[in-house]
């Protein structure tokens, strides 16, 4: 699949994040105002806490939407039939691609928040879903030789 | 085969693509036809086109973004993270409410860029605001 493609379907998924967010943010201030029909089994709690893991659950689609170019890159332009971990497929990737240490760093940086969020259940902490997808398109913007636009 | 609404979608970006390819050139940008496949509300997949645009080592990029009731929407986004610089919005004469041309909108997200470009409100999208565009990207250009 062409760069161009990938990078607009992660940028898809920074634009539903946006609707989300919005959307969940109306459904808080609707069921704090005592206007909310919510289900019996649900209650401002359960508002609170998608609230809280809103960013973190689209870091970890971003995240797999950028794996999914590299991979598709990794198979179909390097014709590689390998499968190696996401970190040394980045790293094997920067090696090949000169990708500069600022592009590779960042974006190692959104994995490891990644597996932090996926592997130790980090919810909590503050993320920037702009910045993450920034740092994502720009190592793959990098990735350039023999990748058709 | 695509919905009518895709088809309409793919005609208007043929022609803005066109547009502003002309407009490019003459800025002294280097242009390379790219296209993004979108689904409709079938959900078959269709090939719309869009644009990758250089002037020295700012990039940017026009993205297709889809019909809408009588619309279309497409996207200015600054290469190499992606940014918003501002949205495209074309409404259709037949909808009444306007003269078939494009309108560039404040980026709605927070991550947009677009400085001044529609500080007086939605502006026709003519040679004179692609300049613009083309100044805020170098503005705001990381290599």
């Amino acid at each position: 699949m062409p760069r161009f493609e990938w990078l607009n379907r992660i940028k898809a998924i920074e634009r539903e994040y946006a609707i989300v967010r919005l959307a969940v943010d109306l459904m808080t201030k609707t069921v704090v105002a005592g206007d909310a029909d919510l289900p019996p089994t649900l209650d401002l709690a359960d508002c609170r806490s998608a609230e809280a893991g809103l960013a973190a659950t689209y870091l970890v689609r971003l995240f797999a939407e950028f794996e999914a170019a590299l991979r598709d890159y990794w198979r179909n332009i390097r014709d590689k039939t390998s499968e190696p971990p996401v970190s040394v497929l980045m790293t094997s990737i920067r090696d090949h691609c000169a990708i500069p240490d600022a592009e590779f760093g960042e974006a190692d940086g959104i994995r490891d928040r990644r597996n932090r969020i996926v592997h130790e259940g980090l919810l909590g902490q503050s993320l920037d879903i702009a910045s993450a997808r920034g740092a994502l398109c720009a190592f793959l913007a990098k990735v350039h030789r023999d990748w058709p636009a | 085969m695509p919905t009518e609404s895709a088809v309409q979608f793919v005609s208007c970006m043929t022609r803005l693509v066109s547009q502003v390819s002309n407009w490019a050139a003459a800025a002294g940008c280097a242009v390379q036809p790219v296209s993004r496949t979108l689904r409709d509300s079938d959900g078959v997949g269709y090939e719309a086109p869009g644009l990758l645009l250089q002037h020295g080592l700012t990039q940017f990029a026009l993205s297709p973004q889809g019909p809408g009731h009588n619309s279309a929407t497409a996207e200015f986004y600054l290469m190499p993270r992606y940014d918003d610089i501002v949205t495209l919005t074309y409404v259709s004469r037949a909808d009444g409410i306007d003269d078939d041309r494009w309108h560039v909108l404040p980026s709605p997200w927070k991550s947009g860029i677009d400085d001044d470009l529609t500080a007086t409100g939605p502006q026709v999208f003519d040679e004179r605001l692609f300049n613009r565009i083309l100044t805020v990207a170098k503005r705001h250009a990381t290599v």
